[in-house]
């Protein structure tokens, strides 16, 4: 008998939203790491970010003011993001399992943007709770990158705008560039 | 004392060692003499209980540093991730805003 | 070599060399009588004689100085009689210099010894020092770091068992 795999990720969605703290990444990304050219892997949980917020109040200026209060409100910042040096390396198949678990009540679509000329499409989805934000996922396909973002805590309109402003993070500051060093098995950006 | 006593203090008289006795000792004395007296600072009792107290302190003090250094280490990687996490966020949200402003 | 007339304790005045004149006898025959062998006596007393020099600055009167050798040299004798009693060592007596006649004296002298060597060490040593040094049982305690009462009871034990063993009775 074929294996029911909609139903599991169904039950697996319906878990973890019912939980709704961590989007997980499907296995099969780890597999498309490995045959990127860049990657880029975030994991900070709570006191991850206490940690970096203590050292980033040493930095003193404004943007680090803004990012620190953001960092406040939130549990959790977690980054999967893939570059491939050529299109067409990744699946709409590999991308599901992730959008199913953003399918639950608490989850909303706030940005959905196709564009089949580009081929690019992203998704911004919030999370709600209670009336109040608890958290967002972008979640973004480019022909030669995969990109999840999942910011876990009470992120707000600001945070959002201030996101797109890029909160004057330094451009040097960014996910891998071109040809720098070969990602490790587990796709993990050191 | 009886006589038994009176013997007794005869057998056990004072008799005077083999002749040469006081040169074989000025002999024994010239040869510790002449070997390296181990230097025993007059404060030595106290300095017994210091150096185990300051190689304890060395430790603490360097497990500490140490640590210190450790947690800076992952202080700074957690900041450049925060970094690298709200970049990708931010260009992913322009990538949107500049598809919706094309629509 | 060392010049040790040269060392001299500041409160008796005395040089080494002049100490070593005065007191080697006593301090042989100690651990002699005590340890009924004549080289490890002379060892122990080269021994005492050694300390001495290397603590004479702080040697005070002749008196401090005499009991301080008694002292050294009955502890001395101790420890190398349970030195020698844990490596299974036996005591050699000398035999008697061949020149002199023998007398009656010598070989009772001679056989009394033995029984002292034979006695247990704290007995041992309250009786040399009691009839070798014509100490008081008061200074025999002092010196060995015990009662009065107990050198009073090893002495008299002590004496018990020599006769015993001499085949002497006591004069009532």
């Amino acid at each position: 008998m074929k294996p029911n795999y909609s139903v599991a990720l169904v039950v697996l969605a319906a878990t973890l939203t019912a939980h709704g703290q961590k989007i997980q990444v499907p296995a099969s990304w780890d597999k498309l790491a490995a045959k990127a050219q860049e990657v880029a892997n975030v994991t900070l949980d709570k006191s991850m970010l206490g940690l970096a917020a203590k050292f980033m109040k040493d930095d003193n200026d404004q943007d680090s003011v803004e990012i620190n209060r953001l960092l406040e409100k939130l549990n959790g910042i977690y980054v999967r993001h893939i570059e491939f040096k050529n299109p067409g390396e990744f699946t709409e198949a590999e991308v599901e399992p992730v959008r199913a678990q953003l399918q639950g009540p608490e989850w909303s679509q706030i940005v959905n943007v196709s564009d089949k000329n580009s081929k690019e499409k992203v998704v911004i989805y919030v999370r709600t709770v209670n009336g109040k934000s608890a958290g967002m996922v972008i979640l973004a396909e480019e022909p030669t990158e995969l990109t999840f973002v999942h910011l876990d805590g009470s992120i707000d309109l600001h945070d959002i705008d201030a996101l797109s402003g890029n909160f004057g993070i330094p451009k040097d500051v960014h996910a891998p560039k071109a040809n720098s060093e070969k990602p490790n098995p587990t796709g993990e950006k050191r | 004392m009886d006589p038994f006593e009176e013997q007794m203090k005869k057998a056990l008289r004072r008799e005077l060692p083999r002749a040469g006795f006081a040169a074989r000792v000025r002999r024994r004395i010239a040869v510790q003499e002449e070997r390296p007296r181990r230097a025993v600072w007059p404060w030595f009792p106290a300095l017994r209980w210091v150096l185990p107290i300051l190689v304890c302190l060395v430790i603490v003090v360097t497990l500490w540093y140490r640590q210190g250094k450790v947690e800076r280490a992952r202080g700074e990687a957690a900041k450049q991730q925060v970094y690298v996490a709200l970049r990708l966020a931010g260009a992913k949200m322009q990538l949107a805003q500049s598809k919706v402003r094309q629509f | 070599m060392a010049s040790t007339s040269v060392a001299e304790s500041a409160a008796s005045g005395m040089n080494f060399e002049e100490l070593v004149e005065t007191h080697q006898a006593m301090v042989f025959s100690l651990a002699y009588h005590f340890l009924h062998d004549r080289a490890a006596a002379e060892e122990v007393a080269q021994d005492v004689f050694l300390q001495l020099y290397f603590h004479l600055e702080e040697m005070g009167s002749p008196v401090h100085i005499l009991f301080w050798l008694r002292k050294v040299t009955a502890n001395r004798s101790i420890d190398e009689a349970r030195r020698r009693h844990r490596r299974g060592e036996v005591g050699i007596e000398a035999a008697g210099d061949p020149a002199s006649s023998p007398d009656t004296d010598q070989w009772v002298n001679l056989r009394l010894r033995r029984l002292v060597a034979s006695l247990p060490e704290r007995q041992r040593m309250a009786i040399i020092l009691r009839y070798q040094e014509d100490l008081e049982p008061v200074e025999i305690a002092a010196l060995l770091d015990i009662s009065v009462n107990t050198v009073k009871s090893q002495l008299q034990r002590a004496l018990i068992l020599l006769r015993e063993k001499a085949g002497v009775e006591k004069r009532a």
